[in-house]
């Protein structure tokens, strides 16, 4: 059925009516135009995102493959300090862990395991590449910038790697359709953890590279991070417009969805009992 | 791409467990699998290897994707790709408009499977179709054609009636 469609391809339908057309089918159901203009230009990854529209309003968004699946919420009301983000998350609960299912049935596991065990079976095989993994291990203790990291890591397996050069985010695979890419980034962090590669990310360097916007790769990422990371961004010690996180990992989002209900605890407990565990 | 990369076969693996072989330089008209192959530097490979999953896409329906990649997979990097060739939808081929005649189900599941395999003129000749199928009807005409449900209230469809009422005088 035409809104059964997704919004994306029902936009590509509308765009080639004429404007009697498109009239038209506007009087036939509200559905058939919902989500719709939203959907167009919107970048496509599979996160989160949230956007401070004024003082105390803050809008959130849910992506998944290819098009904003839906506007969460949009607060404004006095929440408290600056956990105003959380409490407005968990206010919602219930849509949230909708949209993650929905995100979650909606991706192509399969191709995105495939292309991972194609891509590990590519790195076992160079023991070329693991001596130069080590090289890789140590910059990221000398806090080498991270895009700098990512340059090396694509470098090292032959990646395209776009965006990097301009302070834009690095992609992976930047040819792979999008879908793909976010998973494939986290992807690639996982294999970092199954060589045993460590790194911390600093994030005052990582919030210095974009001004605007900030891709962070999950990766290892513990739920402590997160949370530092939320918070740098809520006090508004950057110019942060949006954040989007990639690769939203069945275990992260659980952390993740924890640490938003348990809004009184305190930071300490936050950082004890969050921990993300090795999957 | 060497020519070896373009003489050899493809293996996709449809939803439904169904494998289908197909020549490199069929498959190349699909972006998602074109980027794919080359990302992973599987082109390089001298057998076709494990088949790619193509799990959103059922084998009736990959089966036909592939017979029109087949079709089309010499035809000329179009030239005109502006806004107003994309908008045209009296531009079908023939071919295309006999390829095209299946139920509906079947060509909103082609224009899924051209999106999620990025198949460029599929996706706009699938598109461009269904357009044709709205073009000079009325809403309860698309209503019937489409099967959809009016979800307006009385006093909603009164609104847009109103808003509407300098086009229908």
């Amino acid at each position: 059925m035409f809104s059964n469609l997704p919004p994306e391809i029902r936009l590509l339908i509308i765009d080639k009516l004429e404007p009697d057309d498109r009239a038209e089918l506007k009087k036939c159901s509200k559905q058939c135009w919902r989500d719709v203009r939203s959907s167009k230009n919107e970048k496509t990854c599979l996160g989160l995102e949230w956007e401070s529209r004024t003082e105390n309003e803050i809008e959130l968004t849910f992506y998944t493959d290819g098009f904003r699946k839906a506007q969460v919420l949009r607060i404004c009301q006095d929440l408290e300090d600056d956990r105003r983000i959380f409490g407005a998350i968990t206010t919602n609960y219930t849509e949230i862990q909708s949209i993650l299912e929905f995100s979650k049935n909606h991706q192509s596991i399969n191709l995105v395991e495939f292309a991972k065990t194609k891509f590990l079976k590519k790195l076992e095989k160079s023991h070329e590449n693991l001596r130069k993994l080590s090289i890789f291990q140590g910059a990221w203790h000398k806090n080498i910038d991270f895009f700098d990291g990512c340059k090396m890591l694509s470098k090292l397996e032959d990646l395209k790697l776009s965006g990097a050069a301009d302070g834009k985010m690095p992609r992976f695979g930047a040819n792979l359709k999008n879908l793909m890419t976010s998973q494939f980034c986290s992807q690639i962090f996982e294999v970092t953890q199954s060589l045993d590669i460590d790194f911390e990310l600093d994030f005052e360097e990582f919030l210095k590279l974009s001004a605007t916007k900030i891709y962070m790769p999950i990766g290892k990422l513990s739920a402590e991070n997160i949370f530092e990371f939320l918070k740098l961004c809520e006090n508004g010690q950057r110019k942060l417009e949006k954040c989007e996180f990639f690769g939203l990992r069945k275990e992260f989002e659980r952390k993740f969805l924890e640490l938003l209900r348990n809004r009184k605890l305190s930071e300490n407990e936050n950082h004890q009992n969050l921990e993300i565990a090795p999957e | 791409m060497t020519d070896a990369a373009q003489e050899r076969s493809i293996k996709l693996l449809s939803s439904d467990n169904e494998t289908f072989q197909v020549p490199r330089n069929v498959i190349r008209l699909s972006n998602t699998i074109n980027t794919l192959l080359q990302d992973l530097g599987l082109d390089d490979e001298e057998d076709a290897g494990d088949a790619i999953p193509v799990q959103n896409v059922t084998s009736t329906i990959l089966k036909k994707v592939i017979a029109w990649c087949q079709h089309h997979h010499e035809d000329p990097v179009a030239a005109d790709d502006s806004d107003s060739r994309e908008k045209r939808t009296d531009d079908i081929s023939s071919w295309d408009v006999e390829f095209l005649k299946v139920d509906q189900g079947t060509l909103f599941e082609l224009i899924l499977a051209a999106n999620y395999l990025d198949i460029k003129g599929l996706l706009d000749v699938s598109c461009k179709t269904v357009a044709n199928m709205i073009k000079g009807k009325s809403p309860e005409e698309i209503r019937r054609t489409f099967n959809i449900k009016n979800d307006f209230t009385p006093e909603e469809e009164e609104q847009i009636r109103k808003e509407n009422a300098w086009c229908e005088d």
